[in-house]
């Protein structure tokens, strides 16, 4: 919960979700509630979400809510660790070594059938 | 999860699981959103223990479809999906009094700023002043001191005889009639 969140991009806003957290029990600064209201205006996300965090009446078990959700999906992150994406996005290595053993390849056959006419 | 990834953007993030596949990066990638997620969930569902689950559903399905398509603005997909999660909830709850909103039916879109675009900042300011002049005196009232004086809602509530939620209420209107009447402005040059 000590992290920058929400609004994403990190050079935008400064907000994070202890503002947030302190906006919904009104012990944010005059400026910075001001900050949180302008940002509600431009992002319906963050909007919604404080609508619906105000409905939560114990605002104190919101972090720890956060926080069951966030280990639920850490247990589910670490069953699947990772998955198979498709081979052309995945083994940019693979095709390069691919790539040069045809090569060497071809250079060789190449190299053997010019010798073979050749000694004829 | 680690929050030693602050300094990458969502973007940057998603291109990290785009190259390895590896579900690390969803996972920091949604933990900046759980807070919000919840939010949402609860918005539509009113009920704390269903909206945590909405969430865990919501992020399963992120992890699904990041695979399948490659999302370009992260922010803007994650709110659709999970405000669409939370309304096919609803409809197979059979609760179909959903409040639509401009935003369900899409009138104004997150972070749009398209006038301030097409239009050169003087001759903004001018046509700007103009519009605010034709709202309704009470969206007029909450517009000027919100975005001009600065003013929180709780300080515009105090000053005038409306409650917070009148206040963003007139905002989120005044927004959008000045909207409109901006673009029939330009539409008529």
């Amino acid at each position: 919960m000590n992290k920058e969140t929400n609004t994403n991009n990190k050079a935008e806003t400064t907000l994070n979700d202890l503002d947030l957290l302190a906006y919904l029990e009104n012990t944010l600064p005059a400026d910075q509630q001001y900050l949180v209201e302008n940002e509600m205006n431009d992002s319906a996300f963050l909007d919604e979400a404080m609508e619906g965090l105000n409905q939560i009446k114990d605002k104190q078990k919101i972090p720890l809510m956060v926080q069951e959700i966030n280990f639920t999906l850490k247990k589910s992150m670490k069953k699947k660790s990772t998955i198979q994406l498709p081979r052309i996005i995945i083994n940019n290595q693979l095709l390069i070594i691919v790539t040069t053993i045809a090569i060497l390849l071809f250079v060789s056959i190449g190299f053997l059938l010019y010798k073979m006419y050749t000694s004829f | 999860m680690p929050d030693q990834f602050s300094h990458l953007s969502d973007q940057e993030l998603l291109h990290l699981y785009y190259k390895d596949g590896n579900n690390f990066w969803i996972g920091v990638l949604l933990e900046r959103y759980t807070l919000l997620l919840l939010g949402v969930s609860m918005k539509y569902l009113k009920d704390e223990e269903e909206a945590k689950d909405n969430v865990q559903q919501v992020n399963l399905k992120v992890i699904l479809e990041l695979r399948k398509y490659k999302v370009e603005y992260f922010k803007t997909w994650l709110f659709s999906v999970v405000r669409n999660h939370c309304l096919m909830r609803l409809r197979s709850r059979g609760k179909s009094t959903v409040e639509i909103t401009d935003r369900l039916t899409g009138v104004e879109s997150d972070d749009s700023k398209s006038i301030h675009q097409h239009l050169e900042k003087e001759k903004w300011l001018q046509e700007m002043s103009e519009a605010l002049a034709g709202l309704q005196p009470d969206q007029n009232k909450c517009i000027t001191a919100f975005y001009l004086h600065k003013k929180t809602y709780r300080q515009i509530a105090d000053e005038t005889d409306y409650t917070m939620m009148q206040v963003k209420s007139h905002i989120q209107n005044g927004k959008r009639n000045l909207k409109t009447l901006l673009q029939k402005k330009i539409s008529h040059e």
